[in-house]
């Protein structure tokens, strides 16, 4: 190992960034027509789904999820899980109280 | 007590500390303060963190002082709100959280994965620069006026009915986590990535699983109580109402936000002390422990279980009752790999060949008083009883039978164990022996009658109480006293060792690991050679046959 | 890795070690390393690791917002109708832009094209920098539209909607529930806040970034700094997209 050795990953192409690119500015748009639109609640759930595909994208791709080792993706999806437990079990009380204004 | 013993130092008439080590090889406090070795950095961390220890322990000096009678007669109750605040602050994120990862780990888990250092040293020493920040910080707010809120910073009374430097704690404890965080980020990586070959993941002591699982807590749970803090100081400093009740929020939603860090911070409290227990039961009963996995992944499982039971601090709090069944539920199942540990260390010491030096004394204390510590830990858990009992002296009593008389003493035995290594002295044995009864005496007499208070209905956090409850606190400040004693005594008899104390040689307890097979105290660089793990963890026989083959060259090189 | 490979790997570090004592090693190599693939894998676990952080961090005020969006829903539609969709939105192409140019700072980094990848990083900057901008002339009307919460904040838009442009053509919200509305401002304030000071601090490190291209530092093999405040850049912009439509089109038909 005498010379310097290029990093293990790959080097991803510029036309992959460019398709997220416009994929998360459809994504923008996207948001801000749906939210024109009275949906009852699909407009939160739809506004939800639409950021947490961007964030996807950008996360795999944009940030070299995708090619990097199974530890970090088990890290991402860990910390994932986490965070959903806090949000269930947060709202598990507060939809459950008898008081209150849920 | 026998007098047969496993220590073997090597002949002091001819011993030597090593010339070259870790300590001398460079002078001058810059080459501390600036240092990136991970084990000047344990050296660093140990030093602020008794000091913190000895200021935190004054502290609860002053609180059993007062509660030896019923009134209110030596401070103001103002004042006493304070004095146990401060107490409970700096205890726990001045001393607790930090006490094994931070010294013992920083020091002894690269050795014992057989790296060179930490994956990230810079960021182990801004660690200790963060948690010295707040350290100060803390203290500041402590000389400027204090913080009478009670370590959990309970909302809306942390909010707007306390006129105290709840800001600056807020902001320390802030800094503080922050040095956690890190140190638990660097703890992960270099498990993962900077074993030595040969070291699977079953292979290493289970001192390392344990700060593993710490570490995860550590990462995962703390930026929760940092934003919790965050949004206390805000609503102080501009009056932004997240908390506010006459706002429209919500008191509980701060609780929820504190606690899911704070609940997985008593494991990431206790779990580094398991791992310490580990380490010192299987070397002083000469034996592996048993069930090793078991062990290994209960450690992992505390972690994960850790993280579902946080609202079991607020069953009173005006959580809904389908909460409070819920998570007490999920209480009864934490309890359960830390019952798994207890039992493989006991069938650890089955048909070992014990002796009573003082880690081992120590690790006996952690297993009983843990024990009773953990088992209070379920009665609490159901919220049945927890009704009756939280916020009175029991609950006061359970976390001071898991945290001092587990943690504490764990912590202790860790010191105890690795002091030859990290110094190249022996630690003297009598008095440190004496040392370890003392503080149990003094423990249990300080500790147990807070059970009974409990049970009995004093409250937590109050200055006076009922006349009859003073007998009861009379012992429990007796017994402080005692205690005070117990751990003054290691400070004295440790320092001392520095210079007075015999040569340790490499491997006195003749412990397997690969950090006693280094020299005492041991080299910047850890090893000369890059080790190879070709054993398993806690094998015996092949120490045995490694002295062998030591012994064996000695003869040969000698004839 | 089965032991038998780790033991090779082993073999194969300490041969690399040996060739260190002759200097044969990158100079970026830290010496408590064994090798630069070890080095590149622990420090892109320990970036990913410091994300994962800042995810909870920010994940905490998303729950907060969570309870009293649901509590408080006519307060935070009313609030939320005071924000500039139309600037949110160019925010969020600039953000998103930016983010796009810093994937090609990166790309360029690892292509070793100095040129390329400063201007990358200045575009990424100065968008950054607009961006920052337009949050400034947002956070400074709200300021004079007296919606900051505090002493000064002013129920006037809510009460009265035909009072304020913003707001004309609303129902107005009785008293409590208009008061819930200072809520949403403060769960504003604090989230775009926090997010600007991380903006702010990237806006330092990408200065300091380009300071050391200019002497080369990043093009000449050793990404590793570039990449890893890619991911932090893009942590940042993740957030954003989270905090546009939650605090911004809450009901906006």
């Amino acid at each position: 190992m005498s010379e310097p050795r290029e990093q293990a990953e790959h080097i991803v192409s510029p036309w992959i960034y460019a398709a997220v690119y416009l994929a998360l500015l459809a994504g923008v748009a996207a948001t801000i027509a749906a939210s024109r639109m009275n949906l009852g609640i699909l407009n939160p759930i739809l506004a939800l789904s639409i950021a947490f595909a961007q964030a996807a994208l950008v996360t795999v791709y944009s940030m070299h999820l995708k090619w990097s080792t199974k530890l970090n993706k088990l890290s991402v999806g860990a910390c994932a899980f986490i965070y959903c437990f806090l949000i269930a079990m947060v709202l598990l009380d507060y939809t459950s109280r008898a008081w209150g204004q849920w | 007590m026998s007098t047969s013993t496993i220590v073997r130092l090597p002949d002091q008439s001819t011993a030597r500390i090593p010339k070259d080590n870790f300590i001398t090889r460079e002078n001058g406090l810059l080459s501390w303060l600036l240092t990136r070795d991970h084990k000047r950095i344990g050296i660093l961390y140990l030093i602020s963190i008794t000091f913190f220890f000895f200021i935190g322990g004054a502290l609860a000096g002053l609180i059993r002082l007062e509660l030896l009678t019923p009134q209110t007669d030596l401070m103001a109750v103002d004042t006493y709100n304070k004095v146990f605040t401060m107490h409970g602050v700096i205890m726990i994120f001045f001393f607790l959280v930090p006490s094994v990862p931070a010294t013992l780990g920083n020091f002894f888990l690269p050795m014992m994965i057989g790296a060179k250092d930490l994956a990230l040293p810079r960021v182990n020493l801004l660690s200790w620069y963060l948690y010295m920040a707040g350290g100060i910080l803390a203290l500041y707010a402590m000389i400027t006026g204090g913080v009478d809120t009670g370590w959990t910073f309970t909302t809306p009374l942390s909010t707007h009915y306390v006129n105290t430097n709840v800001i600056t704690t807020g902001l320390a404890i802030f800094i503080a986590g922050f040095s956690s965080i890190f140190t638990g980020l660097n703890f992960i990586v270099t498990i993962h990535k900077m074993r030595a070959p040969g070291m699977t993941w079953f292979r290493l002591p289970l001192f390392v699983w344990a700060n593993y699982a710490a570490s995860i807590l550590m990462v995962l749970g703390t930026p929760v109580l940092a934003v919790a803090l965050v949004l206390v100081v805000l609503e102080r400093a501009f009056g932004i109402g997240v908390f506010d009740p006459a706002r429209g929020g919500d008191p509980l939603l701060f609780q929820h936000l504190f606690w899911f860090y704070s609940h997985p911070a008593v494991y990431i409290m206790i779990l580094p002390g398991m791992g310490v227990i580990s380490e010192v039961i299987s070397t002083f009963s000469r034996k592996r422990v048993f069930g090793y996995t078991a062990v290994a992944f209960s450690s992992v499982a505390i972690a994960v279980f850790g993280f579902f039971v946080w609202a079991h601090h607020m069953f009173i709090m005006g959580v809904s009752n389908y909460a409070v069944l819920v998570f007490s539920l999920l209480t009864m199942l934490v309890a359960v790999p830390s019952a798994i540990k207890i039992f493989n260390w006991t069938f650890t010491l089955y048909k070992g060949s014990i002796t009573f030096e003082t880690p081992i004394l120590y690790a006996f204390g952690f297993m009983g008083l843990f024990t009773i510590g953990g088992m209070t830990g379920v009665f609490l858990g159901t919220s049945g009883t927890d009704i009756h009992l939280t916020e009175t002296y029991f609950i006061v009593a359970h976390f001071h039978f898991v945290m001092v008389g587990g943690m504490l003493m764990a912590f202790l035995a860790g010191i105890h164990f690795w002091w030859p290594k990290m110094t190249g002295r022996m630690y003297p044995e009598k008095i440190s022996q004496f040392a370890a009864v003392v503080t149990f005496i003094g423990f249990n007499l300080t500790f147990f009658p807070q059970f009974i208070l409990g049970t009995l209905g004093m409250p937590r956090r109050y200055a006076s109480y009922p006349p009859e409850f003073q007998i009861l606190n009379v012992f429990s400040t007796a017994g402080a006293t005692i205690l005070g004693v117990g751990y003054l005594l290691p400070i004295l008899y440790l320092t001392w060792s520095l210079r007075y104390g015999a040569i340790a040689g490499d491997n006195p307890w003749q412990a397997t690991g690969l950090e006693w097979q280094s020299q005492s105290p041991p080299l910047t660089e850890n090893f000369t050679v890059m080790p190879v793990m070709d054993h398993e963890a806690y094998d015996y026989e092949w120490l045995e046959q490694q002295q062998e083959r030591e012994n064996q060259k000695e003869v040969a090189s000698a004839g | 890795m089965q032991d038998s490979a780790v033991v090779a790997q082993g073999a194969r570090n300490a041969a690399a070690m040996a060739d260190h004592a002759h200097g044969g090693h990158p100079t970026y190599l830290l010496h408590h390393f064994n090798s630069v693939e070890q080095q590149a894998d622990a420090s892109s676990f320990a970036m990913w690791l410091f994300l994962l952080t800042e995810v909870m961090f920010f994940g905490g005020m998303f729950v907060v917002y969570l309870i009293y969006r649901n509590w408080y829903y006519p307060a935070f539609v009313a609030g939320s109708r005071q924000l500039n969709v139309a600037l949110g939105g160019i925010n969020s192409a600039l953000l998103i832009t930016s983010s796009f140019t810093m994937t090609l700072a990166v790309w360029n980094a690892r292509m070793r094209r100095k040129g390329g990848m400063i201007l990358c990083l200045v575009l990424t900057f100065a968008l950054g920098a607009v961006f920052l901008g337009v949050k400034g002339a947002e956070y400074k009307e709200k300021f004079e539209k007296h919606h900051v919460p505090g002493e000064h904040y002013s129920l006037q838009s809510f009460l009265n909607p035909d009072s304020d442009p913003a707001a004309a053509g609303t129902r107005p919200l009785p008293l409590d529930e208009a008061r819930h509305t200072e809520l949403f401002f403060s769960l504003y304030f604090a989230m775009t806040g926090m997010h600007a000071l991380h903006m702010i601090i990237g806006m330092g490190l990408m200065a300091y970034i380009l300071f050391r291209a200019r002497g080369g530092a990043y093009t000449a093999g050793h990404t590793a700094f570039v990449e890893y405040f890619g991911m932090y850049w893009h942590f940042v912009d993740i957030v954003w997209i989270f905090l546009f439509p939650l605090l911004y089109l809450i009901n906006r038909h």
